[in-house]
């Protein structure tokens, strides 16, 4: 552009850092109290973001999500490793200890004149071609086969209103905001409505030494609302935990009254997520009330009834609800639901049997 | 622009999709979007019908109101057929 405006550059200049997260273990208090910083923008899509921030030990099985992450964000990117070990092939890569504070030189990261970060992956395709016929659909008919070395979605029933909708497998997680750290979930997805859910990964499990206390259920407050789009909201939770581990008064009162007026508990539909945890009734509403409670918690001494399985909570819900369910427990309540299952043997299931028929007819 | 292919890959969370991406939704909204057109296209006669209402008065309101009639025995056969339900 030949038209210089001297001031348009030094506005953009100013920008809060957009930075997209990959929170490992014992980091997620950190990475939110970093997010209070004006100048970072903590932006929920790695397309929106120029700095990655991995925070925290990244477990190996999550190394290749990690990859995945990175080379999602578009160029210009640099990497900060804080608190991380950097993967062996890398160059000369930002490391900073978890303690230090990461804000300036995230900042001086960004401002830093260099050369955009290569791929961590290979510019190959995630699945090799392995379809037949021009446009890839691989199997003689309008439906099947296997092209770039997925199979096509196939119908399958439906357990809401009996309508066979294509059938869609994802695989979420674990590096999204407001999600909880290391939690991958295989869904079955039809439509919007989850089908089966299934615990590929536990999450990391809560900050060692961390007793859950009003700072640290504030926080999961924060995650709640921040979900809800009520980033605002959640920030100001975020400043009253951070003031509550520095043994300030907090006003807890105050920022209750300022959740209800918000609306929140009526974006939170009723008897969403309902179980009995800890030897009470509970759902989404009465979770997000009892963060923001100033009572002791109920939840000591491990009660001796079994926890509720995620998985089994999130079937039949509509995938924003699903988010919400996940959203609505504590680290430290998540760590005994999420258990890894392990993938279900789909011999007599149709849906499975064509598609590899279909695989094996590729090949 | 150059998009590679790890940036090309949906955005998971770095999760991935093991099944293709290619698939057909149910247009839920389809049978109450084809009953609003009908209705839509009934409204348009009643803005002549106006003109002429002046003109000839009771007997017009009451032709209209016959149309309208058998327009409705539509509405309540689509209700009873579950049109209005979400599903």
């Amino acid at each position: 552009m030949a038209i210089a405006w001297p001031w348009l550059d030094r506005l953009a200049a100013r920008a809060p850092v957009a930075i997209f997260v990959a929170v490992g273990r014992d980091a997620i208090e950190r990475v939110e109290d970093l997010s209070l910083d004006a100048r970072i923008a903590w932006v929920a899509s790695p397309r929106h973001a120029d700095v990655l921030l991995v925070a925290g030990r990244v477990r190996s099985e999550d190394a290749p999500a990690l990859r995945a992450v990175h080379d999602q964000i578009p160029a210009p990117r640099k990497t900060l490793w804080w608190g991380s070990t950097p993967f062996q092939e890398l160059v000369l890569p930002m490391v900073l200890p978890l303690a230090d504070e990461a804000s300036l030189p995230i900042l001086s990261l960004h401002t830093r004149v260099s050369n955009s970060e290569p791929d961590w992956l290979p510019d190959v395709p995630p699945n090799p071609w392995r379809g037949l016929g021009p446009n890839g659909q691989g199997g003689k008919d309008m439906m099947g086969g296997v092209p770039y070395g997925r199979p096509m979605a196939m119908t399958d029933d439906d357990s809401r209103d009996g309508l066979q909708l294509d059938q869609t497998t994802v695989q979420i997680g674990p590096f999204l905001q407001t999600w909880p750290a290391g939690l991958v979930l295989e869904l079955a997805l039809q439509g919007d409505v989850v089908q089966h859910a299934r615990v590929v990964h536990s999450p990391c499990g809560p900050t060692k030494g961390l007793r859950e206390g009003v700072s640290s259920r504030l926080r999961s407050a924060a995650r709640l609302l921040r979900l809800l789009e009520l980033g605002s909201l959640a920030e100001r939770c975020l400043r009253v935990a951070a003031a509550h581990d520095r043994c300030q008064p907090v006003e807890l009162a105050a920022l209750r009254a300022a959740v209800r007026r918000s609306g929140a508990f009526a974006a939170l539909p009723a008897g969403l997520g309902a179980c009995r945890l800890d030897g009470a009734p509970s759902d989404i509403r009465s979770r997000l009330l009892a963060w923001l409670g100033n009572d002791a918690d109920p939840s000591k001494d491990a009660t001796t009834e079994p926890k509720p399985k995620l998985s089994g909570l999130l079937t039949g819900l509509e995938w924003n609800e699903a988010w919400l369910v996940i959203s609505s427990f504590t680290p430290q309540q998540l760590h005994g639901m999420a258990v890894p299952e392990k993938a279900p043997v789909k011999g007599d299931d149709n849906t499975t049997n064509s598609a590899r028929s279909a695989m094996e007819h590729a090949h | 622009m150059v998009v590679s292919n790890p940036q090309a890959t949906p955005f998971l969370g770095g999760g991935s999709m093991p099944t293709h991406a290619w698939q057909r939704f149910h247009a839920r909204y389809y049978p109450m979007a084809l009953l609003f057109i009908a209705f839509e296209m009934e409204m348009m006669f009643m803005y002549p019908w106006a003109v002429v209402f002046v003109q000839e008065g009771i007997k017009a309101l009451a032709e209209m109101g016959m149309f309208l009639a058998i327009l409705s025995v539509g509405i309540v056969y689509a209700w009873r057929e579950g049109v209005f339900r979400w599903q």
